[in-house]
C-alpha cells in the first residue's frame, strides 16, 4: 500500500487567516449507510462513543465519519469519493456567509446539525462539528470538486490574510 | 468658499491634509472630506455639466442624492463626488465636457434648446430607418455618465449572505434607536446608513443635535448591533429579501473589496430612511450657488466649508432657519431671509456661470452668490411600496406618506411624521421594540421546520407605537418662473408640460416621454416635483396625478457588485495534475476538465494499437448498485437482459427513455450476489442517476435496491492495446490470462499495492484493454506506476481525441452525438440489443411501435471515396442535389487504415452496403460516400478485442 496515504484531493497547504483555519481532513473514512428508518435524522449528527460521527445524510442514509476503517462491512466506502475539508475559528461563519446562502446562526444551525446548501454553486454537505467549544463546519463534497471548494474558500477568505498553517 | 474655523460637529480631520488631482490640478482637503468639499473648500464651484444644455452645475444636496457632482475617480466613472471621500493620490475628472468643464463645447446646446424638447430624439432620428446607424454613431458622443474602464478593477466585488433577525434601513436617530431598542430585545439586527457615519441629521445639528447623537452612539456601541455605513438597502423582495449595496468607504470595513452585494433575509425590515429635502423649481435653480438649506448645513457643520459670501435664503420650515442661523454664525452675509410661509417667494435666480442675483416676488432685486431653498420634504417611500405599501399623499403636510405595510415591515421616525427629536427616538425605540417581537415569532416558525434547530420562545406581547404625523408644510414645488425639475436629466417644467400638452398626461407616460425620475437621481430629489408638475399641466391635484412605481434597485448598483466573483468549478481527476504537467491540451467536457491530447493524438492512436496506451477515463459514470432487486431494476431500465448475469460478468446495456430515444450506453458489472456496478456514459451520469431514483421512488417504490454514485470515489483507467495485458499484469496478482479473464468479465484485487481495485475486460477502443477503477486517492500512484512499468512496451498516454478516433475506427456510437433527441434505439443500430419478449423495460411500447415502422434514420458505418476527404461532422447527405436523407455524425481519418470513416444517419432506403450517398460540404462542394457493411472499420470481426 502507498504510504502516506494519499485521500486528499487538494492541492493546496492548510492554511489559517484571521479568524479562520482551513484544512483538508480527506483522510477521515467515510461509510455510507443506507436503510430506513435511519439511525440518525437527517440533519442531526450524532458523536459517537469511537469518536467518530453518524451523519444523518439523508432521508434513509447515514454517513459514519471515523478515524479509521468502520468495524462492519455495511454500507459503501465513500472514503475516496468525498473530499473533506474543516473550516474552523471564530470567523469561519462570517467566511461562508461569502459564499453560502443559508442561515448559519446558532438558533438555525446548532452545533451538531447537518445541512445540504449550494455553496458558491457547488453541492455541499455543511457539517457543524464544533471542536472544544470552538465554531467548526466539516464541508463534503464530491471529490472532483474538492479543489474547486478549497479554491473557493482561499477567494472568499482572502480578506482574512490566508498563511500557510504551520 | 474658504475653509472655516474648527467647527463643533466637523468630521474632517485637519492633522491629516490629503493631495489629490482635480482636472490634473493638486488639491488638499482632508481626512473625512468628500471631493466635492475638499474642493469647496478650495473655491471649486462647478462640478459638473448637465446632460442636455452642459449648463454648468455646482452642489446642491452636497450628499449621495447630489445629481450635479458626478464624476470620474481613478479610471472609475459615475462616483458620487459629493459622497466619495478624498484619498491621497486620487485623479478626480469631471464627466462628458470637452474639451474642458470651463469651456464644453457642447454648451452649444443651449442655443438650440428650444428644439431639444421632450421626444426630441424619438421624432427626429425614427426617419429614415436606413440612417440610424449613422444617428447612433453620433448620438453616442452625447451620452451621459462617463466611460466604463477598459482595465477590470483593481479591487474585488463580492456578495455576502446575512439573516438578521431585525435589518433597520437608516441610521438617523429613529433608526439607531430601533436598531438599539431590538437588538436589547435579544434579536440580531443589521443597521444599514447610507452615509459614512450614523446620526443622519443629527451630524450637522446643533449643540443638542450633537449632544444626542453622542447618546445614541453610545447605546449603539454597548449593543449586539452589526452597523454597516456608507451602505444602502437597494431593495425588499419578497420574503423580506433585502439587498444591501456595502461600498469600501474610508474606515468601512471590507478591505480590499470595493462593492459587496450583501444578500438580507431579515424577520422584519424597519425602514427609517428619514427625509429628503425638495428643490425649488424655478427659472435659475439650476446655476451653481443655488443650495438646499441641508446642503448648507451640511457643508457649514461636516465639512467646514463656507458655502458663500452673500446669501438669500427662501424658507418655509425650520430647517431654513437653521441654514440661515448656520450661515450668519460663520459670517456669511445672509442678505435677506424669504418666509415662504408669509407669501414671500424667489420669481427668477439670475447668473451665468453661478448665482448673481435673486428676483424676488414683491419686485426687488437682491445681489448675492448663494441662494439656499428650505421649501418641503420628500419621504423616500420606495422600500415600503416595495413591500407592497401605498404611497398616500397629505396636502397638509405637502409630501406622500406611507399606508398598508405588511406584518414585516415597518416605517419608523420622520419617515413616518416629525415630532421633536424625543418623540422621534421614542417612535424608534418603541418600532425596535415591536419589530424584535414580530421577529421572534417568524423565528419560531422557521425553526419549527428546520432539524435541530431551536425554537424560540414567543412573547405575545403587545408593544404601543405612538403616533407620529407628519407636521403642516405649505405647498411649495412650483415657482413663477420654469426651472428644471430633474437635474440628472436636464428635464424642465417646461418640457413636462409640453408633454402632457402631446397627451402624454399621466404621470407614468410623462415620466417615461421626458424621462424626468429616470436618472442617476431615481426620482429622490426630483419625484414629487415631477407629479406637481403634471398636475399643475393637467389641472388635477396631486393626490389624483398619483405616483411613478418605484422599482429596484433603490440606488444604481454596479455590474461588479451584482456579479460577485466569478469561480471555476471545474470537476477533476486524480490524476488532473499530471496531466496539466505533461503538457495536456485541455477539453472542457460539461464540468469536466479533461485531456483532449498530449500533442500528438495520432501518434496515441498508433500507441495503442501497435503497443499500449492508457487513458484517464475518471469522468465515467460510476453507480454502486445493491440489493435483492437489483437485476429487476436493470431489467426495467435496460433494454437488454440481465437476470442470468453471473457473478465476474459484464454487460454493455442500452438505456432507452419512455419515448423509445436512447438515454445513455455503458456497462454493469455484477461483483457480488447483490452487489453491481454500473457505468454510464460521462454526460450522462447526472440524468441517469436521476432516472434510475425516479424509478425507485415512484413507480417501483417496491424495489429493494440502494444506488450510490461512485464516480468520483474511483479514478478509472484504460489500459488498452495489444500488451495492455503484458503491462498490467506487471503490476497485479491477478490472472489476466484470456482463459482466467475473459472479454467482458470484471475481478476485484489489488494494482500497483492498491487494494480494492476493480478491473473489468472491456474495450471501447476495439483493442484488447482493460479498464481499472482504482480507489480515487490512488489514482496519480497508479497511473504513474503503469507508466513506469510499461515503458519497455511503449506506454504512453492517449486523450479523449485519440479516444474518438479509436473507437470511430471500431465503429462504437457515443450516445449524444451519434444520436440526437429523436433517436430510437433501433435507429441507433441497437436494435440486437433490444429484448422485446421482456415484460417490461422502458421505452417498449414506443420502440415495438418502432421496429414496426422502419421509416426512421439508420445509424452506418460510411467511407468518403476519396479516402482523403474528411466531411466536417454535421455535414448533411443529400439525396436529387436538395432533399435531406442523413448527416454524419462522426468522421475523422483513421490513421490505422489511412483513409477517412465515418458514422452517418441515412435514410433507410439507402442503409444497404456498398450504397453510394452524396454529402454537402459545408462551403458548397459535396463528396460521395459509400455505405459499409458494419459500423466497424477495423477489426470488424472483433479479434483484436477478444485476444
Amino acid at each position: 500500500m502507498p504510504s502516506p496515504v494519499a485521500v486528499s484531493a487538494v492541492s493546496g497547504p492548510a492554511v489559517s487567516g484571521r479568524g479562520v483555519r482551513l484544512a483538508d481532513v480527506s483522510g477521515l473514512h467515510k461509510t455510507v449507510v443506507r436503510g430506513a428508518p435511519p439511525t440518525v435524522a437527517f440533519g442531526l449528527v450524532e458523536r459517537r462513543a469511537d469518536g467518530g460521527l453518524a451523519l444523518g445524510y439523508g432521508y434513509d442514509e447515514v454517513l459514519l465519519l471515523t478515524q479509521g476503517a468502520p468495524s462492519s462491512d455495511d454500507g459503501v466506502d465513500l472514503t475516496h469519493g468525498l473530499t473533506a475539508l474543516r473550516l474552523s475559528g471564530p470567523l469561519a461563519t462570517e467566511l461562508l456567509s461569502r459564499v453560502c446562502a443559508l442561515d448559519l446562526s446558532d438558533p438555525l444551525t446548532p452545533d451538531a446539525t447537518l445541512r445540504r446548501c449550494p455553496l458558491a454553486g457547488l453541492a455541499v454537505v455543511l457539517v457543524r462539528d464544533d471542536v472544544r467549544s470552538e465554531r467548526s463546519y466539516l464541508l463534503l463534497v464530491d471529490r472532483s470538486y474538492g479543489q474547486a471548494l478549497y479554491d473557493v474558500l482561499l477567494d472568499a477568505g482572502a480578506e482574512f490574510g490566508w498563511t500557510p498553517s504551520r | 468658499m474658504t475653509r472655516l474655523q474648527p467647527q463643533p460637529g466637523e468630521v474632517i480631520d485637519r492633522d491629516r491634509p490629503i493631495r489629490f488631482r482635480w482636472v490634473g490640478r493638486d488639491h488638499q482637503g482632508y481626512a473625512g472630506d468628500t471631493i466635492a468639499s475638499a474642493l469647496a473648500a478650495a473655491g471649486v464651484r462647478v462640478f459638473g455639466r448637465s446632460m442636455k444644455y452642459h449648463r454648468p452645475r455646482g452642489l446642491l444636496s452636497a450628499d449621495f442624492h447630489d445629481p450635479n457632482c458626478m464624476v470620474t475617480v481613478d479610471g472609475e466613472p459615475n462616483v458620487r463626488g459629493a459622497h466619495r471621500l478624498v484619498r491621497a493620490g486620487m485623479d478626480v475628472r469631471p464627466q462628458d465636457t470637452w474639451p474642458s468643464l470651463r469651456f464644453d463645447v457642447k454648451a452649444a446646446n443651449q442655443l438650440v434648446g428650444r428644439f431639444l424638447g421632450p421626444g426630441f430624439y424619438y421624432k427626429t432620428f425614427m426617419r429614415p430607418a436606413r440612417l440610424w446607424p449613422a444617428y447612433e454613431a453620433v448620438l453616442g458622443r452625447f451620452s451621459h455618465g462617463g466611460h466604463a474602464p477598459s482595465e477590470p478593477a483593481p479591487e474585488r466585488y463580492d456578495h455576502r449572505y446575512v439573516h438578521p433577525d431585525v435589518l433597520v434601513a437608516g441610521g438617523g436617530p429613529a433608526g439607531m434607536a430601533a436598531a438599539a431598542a431590538a437588538a436589547g430585545a435579544g434579536v440580531s439586527v443589521l443597521l444599514v446608513e447610507e452615509e459614512q457615519e450614523l446620526g443622519g441629521h443629527l451630524r450637522w445639528g446643533g449643540p443638542d443635535d450633537l449632544a444626542a447623537l453622542r447618546d445614541l452612539r453610545a447605546a449603539m456601541a454597548a449593543g449586539s448591533v452589526e452597523v454597516l455605513t456608507d451602505s444602502v438597502v437597494t431593495g425588499r423582495y419578497d420574503g423580506n429579501w433585502v439587498s444591501v449595496l456595502q461600498r469600501a468607504g474610508a474606515g468601512g470595513a471590507t478591505g480590499t473589496v470595493r462593492e459587496r452585494m450583501v444578500k438580507a433575509r431579515a424577520k422584519h425590515l424597519v425602514v427609517a430612511a428619514g427625509l429628503i429635502e425638495r428643490p425649488y423649481v424655478v427659472g435659475g435653480n439650476d446655476l451653481p450657488g443655488v443650495m438646499l438649506s441641508t446642503a448648507v448645513r451640511r457643508l457649514v457643520n461636516l465639512y467646514a466649508v463656507r458655502p458663500g459670501d452673500r446669501a438669500v435664503v427662501l424658507s418655509a420650515n425650520a430647517s431654513g432657519a437653521a441654514a440661515a442661523d448656520d450661515l450668519s454664525r460663520v459670517g456669511v452675509d445672509v442678505v435677506r431671509v424669504l418666509d415662504a410661509r408669509a407669501g414671500e417667494d424667489i420669481t427668477r435666480i439670475r447668473g451665468r456661470s453661478g448665482v448673481q442675483a435673486v428676483e424676488c416676488s414683491d419686485g426687488t432685486v437682491v445681489e448675492c452668490d448663494l441662494v439656499v431653498t428650505a421649501v418641503g420634504w420628500t419621504a423616500p417611500l420606495t422600500l415600503l411600496t416595495l413591500a407592497g405599501g401605498r404611497a398616500t399623499y397629505r396636502a397638509d403636510a405637502a409630501r406622500f406618506v406611507a399606508t398598508g405595510l405588511p406584518d414585516d415591515v415597518s416605517a419608523a421616525g420622520g419617515l413616518v411624521g416629525d415630532g421633536t427629536l424625543e418623540q422621534l427616538i421614542e417612535h424608534g425605540r418603541a418600532v425596535g421594540r415591536d419589530a424584535a417581537r414580530r421577529a421572534m415569532r417568524v423565528a419560531s416558525v422557521l425553526a419549527a421546520g428546520v432539524p435541530g434547530a431551536a425554537v424560540p420562545a414567543v412573547h405575545d406581547g403587545h408593544v404601543d407605537v405612538p403616533a407620529l404625523q407628519p407636521a403642516p408644510h405649505p405647498e411649495l414645488f412650483l415657482g413663477a418662473t420654469d426651472g428644471i425639475v430633474d437635474y440628472s436629466e436636464d428635464v424642465s417644467a417646461k418640457d413636462l408640460r409640453a408633454a402632457v400638452r402631446e397627451g402624454y398626461d399621466s404621470i407614468e407616460l410623462a415620466k417615461r416621454y421626458t424621462t424626468a425620475t429616470m436618472g442617476p437621481a431615481q426620482g429622490k430629489l426630483e419625484a414629487v416635483n415631477s407629479i406637481a408638475a403634471v398636475a399643475a399641466a393637467t389641472g388635477a391635484d396631486l393626490a389624483a396625478t398619483g405616483t411613478t412605481t418605484g422599482r429596484p434597485p433603490y440606488v444604481p448598483v454596479s455590474l461588479g457588485a451584482l456579479a460577485g466573483r466569478s469561480h471555476s468549478l471545474l470537476r477533476r481527476s486524480p490524476v488532473q495534475g499530471w496531466h496539466d504537467a505533461h503538457g495536456a491540451v485541455p477539453l472542457y467536457a460539461g464540468a469536466w476538465i479533461r485531456p483532449d491530447h498530449y500533442g500528438d493524438p495520432v501518434a496515441e492512436v498508433r500507441a495503442v494499437r501497435e503497443a499500449v496506451g492508457l487513458i484517464d477515463v475518471t469522468p465515467l459514470g460510476k453507480f454502486d448498485l445493491r440489493g435483492a432487486d437489483v437485476p429487476s431494476l436493470l431489467e426495467l431500465l435496460y433494454v437488454n437482459r440481465w437476470r442470468k448475469l453471473d457473478v465476474g460478468s459484464v454487460r454493455y446495456g442500452v438505456m432507452c427513455a419512455e419515448d423509445g430515444v436512447v438515454l445513455d450506453d455503458g456497462v454493469t458489472g455484477r461483483l457480488g450476489p447483490e452487489h453491481y456496478l454500473m457505468t454510464t456514459t460521462s454526460s450522462g451520469a447526472d440524468a441517469a442517476h436521476d432516472w434510475m431514483e425516479r424509478w425507485l421512488q415512484t413507480q417501483r417504490r417496491d424495489l429493494q435496491v440502494h444506488v450510490t454514485p461512485v464516480t468520483a470515489n474511483y479514478a478509472s483507467i484504460n489500459v488498452a492495446g495489444p500488451r495492455s495485458r503484458e503491462l498490467l499484469a506487471r503490476l497485479t496478482s491477478l490472472d489476466l490470462s484470456a482463459s482466467a479473464f475473459g472479454y467482458m468479465r470484471v475481478r476485484t484485487g489489488r494494482v500497483a499495492d492498491v487494494e480494492d481495485c476493480v478491473v473489468w475486460r472491456i474495450g471501447f477502443t476495439g483493442e484488447l484493454s482493460f479498464e481499472v477503477h482504482v480507489p480515487a486517492g490512488y489514482g496519480l500512484h497508479v497511473w504513474e506506476a503503469l507508466l513506469d512499468a510499461g515503458a519497455d512496451v511503449g506506454v504512453r498516454p492517449f486523450g479523449v481525441e485519440a479516444q474518438r478516433i479509436l473507437r470511430l475506427e471500431k465503429g462504437h456510437l457515443i450516445v449524444g452525438q451519434d444520436t440526437d433527441g429523436l433517436t430510437q434505439a433501433y435507429g441507433a443500430g441497437l436494435g440486437w440489443a433490444v429484448k422485446a419478449d421482456k415484460p417490461d423495460f422502458a421505452g417498449k411500447p414506443e420502440l415495438a411501435w418502432q421496429l414496426m415502422r422502419e421509416d426512421y434514420l439508420h445509424l452506418v458505418g460510411l467511407q468518403p471515396v476519396d479516402g482523403t476527404a474528411v466531411p466536417p461532422e454535421a455535414s448533411q447527405i443529400v439525396e436529387d442535389g436538395t432533399r435531406i436523407v442523413g448527416r454524419i455524425t462522426s468522421s475523422r481519418m483513421s490513421p490505422t487504415l489511412g483513409r477517412s470513416v465515418c458514422l452517418a444517419m441515412v435514410a433507410p432506403h439507402l442503409t444497404a452496403a456498398g450504397t453510394t450517398v452524396t454529402v454537402r460540404l459545408p462551403g458548397g462542394g459535396s463528396l460521395q460516400a459509400r455505405v459499409m457493411p458494419q459500423h466497424a472499420h477495423v477489426d470488424p470481426e472483433g479479434v483484436k478485442l477478444r485476444a
